[in-house]
């Protein structure tokens, strides 16, 4: 966590926030979802 | 066990770094070890898409392609220790495959200099602000701003790389680039008394 009142490039501060905050995806589901169009002689 | 541990630190991801049990069994095309390591790494790796295309179901497209390509190379993978780099580096290219298709760029020819950096004052509000929230500004750009805000702030692409990639010339790159940073600052103006 950075400090209140910090200066940071707006540049940093999205990537950061894009690279370290909490996503609420579920990759379960997201697997599940990847089974459906999982061709198994491409692997 | 290879699940127990996976799972214990599918966080940090340190068992997927190198030379781990995991990489074998992605290279053997082991169903199990398959499911383990896209679990595994859906986090870190479904953010590239997210934030080059509005829509999760379109991210998810994207990234299940990626997953085709990164099952179906993996074998031919030399450096083990580059299977993260590698990985993300297919997620990406895949999604700039996809956006190219989708956005077609007008030229505007202009000849501009290089903007000076942005820079923002935190405050405890936006210390806080969500992933969901920052993602709801980079989605409420316009498509060409968004590709080439998330090409050379995030990704780390030069001006002169966007341009080619995009077949736009490096003073169009810049001007996307120029309104991203005006649009994205103004976002923030709202958590700002």
């Amino acid at each position: 966590m950075r400090k209140e009142n910090e200066h940071i490039s707006l540049d940093k501060f999205y990537t950061e926030k894009l690279n370290d905050g909490k996503l609420e995806m579920d990759a379960h589901a997201a697997w599940d979802q990847f089974q459906q169009i999982k061709v198994p002689s491409r692997f | 066990m290879q699940t127990a541990l996976i799972y214990q630190n599918k966080n940090n991801l340190a068992l997927v770094s190198s030379k781990s049990p995991i990489l074998a069994g992605l290279k053997t095309a082991d169903p199990e070890i398959q499911r383990q390591y896209f679990i595994a790494e859906f986090d870190r790796l479904i953010r590239i898409p997210l934030r080059y295309v509005k829509s999760r179901n379109e991210a998810i497209t994207i990234l299940n392609d990626s997953f085709i390509k990164i099952f179906k190379k993996v074998a031919s993978l030399k450096d083990d220790d580059k299977l993260k780099e590698w990985s993300a580096a297919i997620v990406r290219n895949t999604t700039l495959d996809h956006v190219r298709k989708e956005v077609k760029y007008h030229d505007r020819h202009q000849d501009l200099e290089d903007y000076k950096e942005v820079y923002i004052t935190l405050n405890s509000v936006l210390q806080t602000l969500e992933l969901e929230e920052i993602l709801k500004h980079i989605h409420a750009l316009s498509d060409k701003q968004r590709i080439v805000f998330s090409m050379y702030a995030i990704d780390g692409y030069k001006h002169s790389e966007i341009a080619a990639y995009l077949k736009i010339s490096v003073g169009t790159s810049k001007w996307y680039l120029n309104k991203a940073r005006v649009n994205l600052q103004d976002a923030l103006k709202q958590y700002i008394s």
